[in-house]
């Protein structure tokens, strides 16, 4: 929703709701001042009168309406306003099969130890997570993180899918791509470089023969846009979120 | 001269005979009044078609001021009185009676119906279907009274 779309959303609900507030308590007021007409009771409190009922519920809505637009408009900015520095930093990363690892400069690179990375595994569900983090500074030339991702769990994986973002500390998307539909692997890796400090958050779906039918369905009737990924389909779903220090991590 | 007295009948008689046998005459058409404190009056005297009519204070819907004439609303009709209003407001009993504008008094028992209006204003129904308005100036000591 745009934001002149969510300001005049905002605006009639809060117009609406004190025009029916000050309608329901004119209705209550009217019937109750006229019982109270035939009772004549003693020492009743005064009640407080449509006028002054109309005023308190300008006021709120106009606190309302303020305070809303305030917080829409803070959430706006939070989510455009990522930093100069952020817009203009390089971000990639590329998704390598095993086979793709044993070839040319790759093959450097090993799921055991990485010289000049710290190493740290995580297993999220039947999905686990090495991942290397670089300790030296951004240079172009090696990547600032290395992570190999396997299945681990007992089901017959067909395909897999995943997206990869990078995020701001604050956990606002930067960049990133995802991709779906491919065939399954004794394990994926997948290297990626940046010039900021930021985060990388790895999303990764492993489909069973059912879930891969049902994702290139998807695939076909969404189009090319689409990338099919839906954890309900997925027999193993899981997030990793990964601190990328580019003044290196520290090693303990 | 002529006076009228507002008094109670247990005093009406003896200050009767005191203003008579000073040579003052007691009228109900007098302009000048002889009244007691928290003494007010049952009913009043209005005139119509020229013809002299005693009302009962219970029979009165309200009373209203048009330009320099006061007429009473009641039961048996509309009646012109020679009292200003003002005066009305301190012969009348002001639990049964209440001034709701510059130009009308009414008298509680007889309002059938109150409408509020978003400004400070009361709208009131009487029980003869007329309807006066509770002005702002009169507006917070109605509330008082009726206690809303």
């Amino acid at each position: 929703m745009s934001n002149l779309m969510t300001i005049i959303f905002i605006a009639v609900s809060v117009v609406v709701t004190a025009i029916a507030i000050v309608a329901i308590y004119y209705l209550y007021y009217s019937k109750a001042i006229n019982k109270r007409l035939k009772e004549r009771p003693q020492n009743r409190k005064r009640m407080l009168s449509p006028k002054t009922v109309v005023i308190v519920a300008i006021i709120t809505a106009l606190l309302l309406f303020s305070v809303s637009v305030l917080l829409v408009r803070m959430k706006q900015s939070e989510a455009i306003n990522i930093g100069e520095q952020y817009l203009t930093a390089q971000y990639d990363y590329e998704v390598f099969t095993p086979q793709e690892m044993q070839q040319g400069y790759l093959e450097s690179y090993s799921i055991d130890n990485n010289i000049g990375y710290k190493k740290h595994e995580e297993i999220l569900g039947d999905i686990k997570f090495t991942y290397f983090v670089s300790l030296g500074s951004y240079d172009v030339y090696h990547p600032a993180f290395i992570i190999y991702v396997q299945y681990i769990g007992q089901e017959d994986i067909v395909s897999f899918g995943y997206q990869g973002d990078y995020l701001t500390n604050e956990h606002i998307k930067i960049a990133g791509k995802e991709g779906a539909g491919a065939d399954a692997q004794e394990y994926i890796c997948v290297l990626g470089n940046t010039s900021i400090d930021c985060i990388f958050q790895l999303s990764l779906f492993y489909y069973g023969a059912d879930g891969d039918m049902s994702v290139n369905k998807d695939l076909n009737t969404a189009g090319t846009d689409a990338t099919g990924n839906n954890a309900d389909y997925a027999i193993a779903a899981e997030t990793i979120r990964i601190v990328i220090p580019r003044t290196g991590e520290k090693s303990q | 001269m002529k006076i009228k007295l507002i008094i109670s009948a247990m005093k009406y008689e003896q200050v009767k005979h005191e203003l008579t046998s000073k040579g003052i005459e007691i009228d109900e058409n007098a302009d000048l009044l002889i009244t007691e404190r928290d003494c007010f009056v049952e009913y009043l005297i209005g005139k119509h078609n020229g013809d002299l009519h005693r009302i009962s204070v219970n029979d009165i819907f309200c009373i209203e001021s048009f330009a320099h004439d006061i007429i009473i609303h009641s039961i048996q009709g509309d009646f012109k009185v020679t009292e200003r209003l003002h005066q009305l407001e301190n012969m009348l009993n002001p639990s049964q009676f209440l001034r709701i504008s510059n130009s009308v008094i009414v008298s509680l028992a007889q309002i059938r119906k109150i409408k509020p209006t978003l400004s400070a204003k009361y709208v009131l129904t009487l029980n003869d279907g007329r309807a006066v308005d509770v002005t702002r100036s009169y507006y917070y000591i109605f509330r008082e009274i009726i206690g809303i």
